[in-house]
């Protein structure tokens, strides 16, 4: 299209050639309802997502060199306000959208918007390398982080003798670290972990899950959560003890992409495009890749029955 | 000829002063626009609730379903609830819900049961509410608070942990028998029916009535509520009435942001911050006395360690340096101040701040011996000097710098020793044992890095207003005999001081004002109180983490718009008082 631009312009006055764009702009609709995969395609959701949108990003691109791709990290309540605005096209989300979100979706829509599962991610606990904690017990995380256990009948738990740790820590105050209110993970664990009460009020909230591993890695008494996939071996990762696999599932959480999925029209093709590229065996490939769990075989069929709309 | 050129210029003359004026008063516009907008979008926050009956004709959406089952439902399980658990007599109130059972009698006696399916039923706890005669009860529907009417008409709220009842605020009422009590769960309110045939609607944790609305004499009405909750029906015998509850921020008002209230699912009143709900379930939790006491808190220390610094370098630089060293240090102190707060932020969180974990002991122990041996530097150089009679004038930077440097050596030797000594081999955890809990992102932190971003505002104008101390004063003390010392302390501060006063409330504004710094290099913690060794969640780092998340029109974002403005008003006071203390300044000046 470039070239053929440059090639009039040279032969046509200037004017010619700037009535030859106008041309140009006019015929953009006829043109683009051709080639559908163009424009822009904003994103605008979790960061627990983040990395992994980006490598999507770059493979959607391969197969899509028109289109442009612009993706934000804000956190996982950002891609609800702006999905609801009509603000991005995409809100990957590491929870599932709350009643108050959905609610305001379908004032201003009239329907409600459309989850596709995209991957599954781990969260684990981080302690600092040099931390002399090797297991945590899962029962315990509810009193550490709550600012009042509601499930647990536990005490709650502040300092790291009440954790077993003998010397100098023990008597220190746990530092908590943990995701931002924006977050998916902060949703996530304060309805799955806190049973909906509080976090403790001294917890260090960061932006990031990376943020979350790097403080854990600076300070002796800390402690945080944050995705497995973040891990470096600057800190250390907790294993439950006890019942490892109410545990494991308590930790693991479904990643999903919210669209905007019209009752009659369905999902728009630019969106349906590159969700059929992560549901795809290279899209589920980078999911692996990264440090997240891929989705099941029959949970991707259902992702994508999803995608072809009602 | 002369006439028309002098109307020329007058005409241009007019034009350009209109001009320039135009432009002042449209910033002076657009201020007080962004102030009008920040008050409109909070305004709503404090409307009124109200309870309006619909006409009639009215019908109310398809969509809704007024639950009638809910009265059923209730007489069903309570005689399930009988019969499995084999009462004599029937229990006066029973209320329910998915997975507990609580049976209470108007004595205040109650039994509280957990049931799993329909058989497995489990006593939880049993005891006497502390209420003479009760009228009415409900319960949440999540089970996490129960609602006690007494016979004085007033509401006894009780959150349930675990297997305790805790009782919260009771919210008065006007007094009269309450029949009916209703929950309104999104909204955390309770409907009352009094025996005035009033329907009232209060906020449970704060206690404050919302609306009322009064259904003409009909004795012996009911009251349900329909599945979405917005609408009430009345009936009393074939009569119907339908009111419509239009609750929009039950979650603010200013009790709730200023005063402590008991929520539910605590133990005790608390201010408390938990903007975020995340799910129905949960309530928003908005109170600004954390993030007010964390502006606050944070700007305390940062104008505890900038404003003496600051102070004193201006006096060195305007009174005792000579003038090259004043301007090459006010370059530096310029290229300071354009240092981006990012960058401050960033190494305060990630390298100051572990490293004074590691050690406290060591920053600490300068803090006091640095000072001293500069002290004593001093007062050596000035025996000597008076020994060898030299006379005895300022001693020269490299004695300061040699003091400076004995200090920090000798703090690092002391230090390593009383830390193995006295301190059992660490410091933090003998401050622990001690009930000083140490946070790595704390007050300190922000006070050094803060002060550092603060210090060049305070010390430009400190230096200028020093500096610009008649001179015709200084000599004058000075030929009278006084040093320079007593002609500073004596004279030039007394006189400046308007100017300094200044300076450190231009300070102050900068460090209400700061975001980065705070929101990278603190935890963003709602925490309460003044303690050195916390962190703090301040209202500009609330703004800038929160704003994004927080749907346009709902209560969360007018608080934290209330937020701004209340961040704007402060800055605003403090620095209208900068501007009048620089006016009051220069007429001294004049007049001297």
């Amino acid at each position: 299209m470039q070239e053929s631009f440059r090639v009039s312009s040279s032969c046509l006055s200037r004017f010619s050639g700037i009535f030859f764009v106008l041309l140009l702009v006019m015929a953009q609709p006829l043109w683009a309802e051709n080639r559908d995969l163009t424009g822009n395609l904003i994103s605008s959701g979790s960061d627990s997502l983040n990395t992994l949108m980006r490598a999507w990003a770059v493979l959607f691109k391969q197969d899509n060199p028109e289109i442009n791709i612009q993706i934000h990290a804000g956190g996982s309540s950002t891609a609800a306000v702006a999905l609801a605005q009509s603000t991005a096209h995409l809100g990957p989300m590491s929870r599932t959208m709350n009643p108050a979100e959905r609610r305001r979706f379908e004032q201003l829509h009239g329907y409600t918007p459309t989850a596709i599962p995209v991957a599954i991610e781990a969260l684990a606990v981080f302690v600092h390398r040099h931390n002399p904690l090797n297991t945590i017990a899962w029962q315990q995380l509810e009193p550490l982080f709550s600012a009042e256990p509601l499930c647990s009948e536990q005490e709650k738990i502040r300092y790291w003798h009440q954790l077993g740790v003998r010397g100098d820590l023990g008597a220190r105050l746990i530092t908590s670290y943990g995701r931002n209110t924006a977050s998916g993970t902060y949703g996530f664990l304060k309805s799955h972990l806190l049973c909906g009460a509080d976090f403790r009020a001294d917890l260090h909230e960061l932006p990031g899950a990376a943020a979350v591993i790097q403080a854990v890695a600076l300070s002796p008494s800390g402690i945080g959560i944050a995705g497995k996939q973040h891990a470096t071996a600057s800190v250390k990762e907790l294993p439950f003890n006890g019942e490892q696999t109410a545990a494991e599932s308590g930790l693991q959480r479904m990643l999903y992409v919210y669209v905007n999925s019209h009752p009659e029209h369905g999902i728009a093709a630019k969106e349906q495009a590159f969700l059929r590229m992560i549901l795809s065996e290279p899209g589920q490939q980078l999911v692996a890749q990264y440090g997240y769990v891929p989705l099941p075989a029959e949970q991707r069929k259902l992702a994508l029955g999803a995608l072809d709309g009602p | 000829m002369m006439l028309s050129s002098f109307t020329g210029r007058q005409w241009i003359d007019r034009i350009a002063r209109w001009c320039v004026s135009a432009v002042g008063y449209s910033v002076m516009l657009a201020l007080a626009m962004i102030f009008i907008f920040l008050l409109l979008q909070v305004a709503p926050l404090f409307s009124k609730a109200s309870i309006t009956p619909l006409a009639k004709e009215d019908t109310v959406a398809s969509s809704f379903r007024l639950l009638g089952s809910v009265v059923d439902d209730a007489e069903n399980s309570t005689r399930q609830a009988q019969h499995a658990l084999k009462l004599h007599r029937p229990v006066d109130f029973v209320l329910s819900t998915a997975d507990t059972l609580f049976l209470l009698e108007r004595d205040g006696r109650y039994r509280w049961l957990s049931h799993q399916g329909t058989d497995s039923r489990r006593l939880l706890s049993s005891g006497q509410l502390d209420i003479a005669e009760i009228t009415a009860a409900t319960m949440s529907p999540t089970g996490q608070t129960l609602l006690v009417a007494s016979v004085d008409g007033r509401i006894h709220p009780y959150t349930l942990l675990h297997q305790e009842l805790i009782a919260m605020q009771p919210i008065a009422t006007s007094g009269t028998q309450i029949q009916q009590l209703l929950v309104q769960a999104s909204t955390r309110s309770v409907v009352s029916l009094d025996d005035s045939d009033t329907i009232r609607l209060f906020h449970i944790a704060s206690g404050r009535e919302l609306a009322h609305y009064h259904w003409d004499k009909h004795p012996n009405s009911l009251m349900q509520l329909s599945e979405d909750e917005q609408y009430l029906q009345l009936t009393a015998g074939t009569m119907r009435q339908v009111v419509k509850l239009h609750n929009p921020h039950p979650e603010a008002s200013w009790r709730q942001l200023v005063r402590p209230v008991h929520y539910e699912g605590r133990r005790s009143a608390d201010y408390v911050w938990q903007s975020s709900t995340v799910s129905d379930n949960t309530e928003a939790k908005l109170s600004l006395v954390p993030l007010t006491i964390g502006t606050l808190k944070a700007a305390w220390y940062a104008m505890l360690f900038a404003t003496p610094l600051a102070i004193f370098a201006a006096a060195y630089t305007a009174f005792f340096a000579p003038v090259s060293w004043r301007y090459r240090i006010k370059a530096v102190m310029e290229v300071l101040e354009s240092l981006p707060t990012v960058i401050l932020g960033f190494l305060a969180a990630f390298l100051l701040a572990p490293w004074l974990e590691l050690h406290l002991l060591l920053f600490l122990g300068s803090l006091i011996i640095v000072p001293v041996t500069i002290m004593l530097g001093s007062c050596g150089w000035f025996y000597w000097r008076k020994k060898q009679q030299y006379g005895t004038d300022q001693p020269s930077w490299w004695l300061v710098l040699l003091s400076l440097l004995t200090g920090v050596v000798l703090t690092t030797m002391l230090v390593s020793n009383a830390e193995t000594y006295l301190f059992h081999g660490d410091f933090l955890s003998w401050l622990a044992n001690r009930g000083i809990d140490y946070q790595q992102r704390n007050s300190l932190i922000i006070g050094i890095a803060m002060g550092i971003a603060v210090i060049p505002t305070i010390f430009s104008l400190t230096d200028e207003a020093i500096y610009h101390v008649p001179t015709s004063l200084t000599q004058g003390v000075i030929a009278l005999g006084a040093s320079r010392w007593q002609a500073l302390s004596t004279l030039i501060l007394p006189v400046a001081a308007p100017g300094i006063l200044a300076a450190c409330l231009l300070g102050l504004g900068r460090a209400l004002g700061e975001t980065m710094i705070l929101l990278m290099a603190t935890g963003n913690t709602p925490l309460l109180g003044f303690d050195p060794f916390q962190g703090m969640r301040t209202l500009t780092a609330t703004l800038a983490i929160e704003a994004p998340e927080a749907s346009l029109e709902s209560a969360h974002f007018r608080v934290l718009v209330l937020a701004a403005l209340l961040l704007m008003i402060l800055t605003f006071v403090v620095n209208t008082l900068v501007t009048l203390l620089r006016q009051r300044l220069r007429h001294r000046y004049l007049q001297l």
